[in-house]
């Protein structure tokens, strides 16, 4: 199986002390960068940072504690990762093209992942725009 | 009640996201080359996407 090369590049914003050993060797070609205060993940919640709920995201959800465990089990490489940390905000990805235009957004929800094919389309669309010359030099 | 128990205001406050890529672009971050390294100088989110564009990932922590 081949893997599309994109030209994005791959960043990784946290707010704590940060795995960025483990995220390179999971993600290779990846970059992590500190947000100490935050600032990202309060935009992201439209000014306050989003918690996981106790019901609605941790005991109703089976499909985060399979997920969870299958992640540790793939990827023993990325060691203890987001269990020791700020486990309890939540994130997200955007994809943002070179002229600030936002491609892609998923506000992180324990047991949901990001739709990965509208990502790939993101990811389509902002290499068409690199390749065609409409990234702001 | 069971809204303030499912984190009903946090999920309201995530409908009301207003995406203004200029407050997302001035975010200050610090690059984090290795963790035996101390963070990098800080630079505008906005400046790591502007050639190429990003993938950007907000996580608890990395890993």
């Amino acid at each position: 199986m081949t893997q599309a090369k994109h030209t994005s590049r791959l960043i990784a914003v946290c707010t704590g002390a940060a795995d960025s050993d483990g995220f390179k060797a999971g993600f290779p070609g990846g970059e992590t960068y500190l947000d100490s205060a935050a600032t990202l993940k309060t935009l992201l919640g439209g000014g306050q940072i989003r918690k996981a709920g106790l019901f609605g995201d941790l005991l109703a959800s089976s499909t985060f504690w399979s997920g969870y465990k299958r992640a540790k089990a793939n990827h023993p490489e990325l060691g203890a990762g987001s269990s020791n940390a700020d486990g309890f905000d939540l994130g997200g990805v955007f994809v943002v093209s070179p002229t600030s235009e936002l491609l892609f957004m998923h506000l992180e929800k324990l047991g949901e992942v990001a739709d990965t094919e509208k990502l790939k389309e993101a990811l389509a669309t902002n290499d068409s725009q690199n390749s065609s010359g409409t990234a702001a030099k | 009640m069971m809204r303030w128990f499912s984190g009903g205001a946090a999920e309201s406050s995530a409908a009301a996201v207003k995406y203004s890529m200029q407050e997302f672009a001035a975010v200050q971050v610090q690059a984090l080359e290795s963790e035996a390294d101390p963070p990098g100088p800080a630079v505008p989110l906005g400046d790591l996407w502007k050639d190429r564009g990003a993938v950007v990932m907000v996580v608890r922590r990395p890993g």
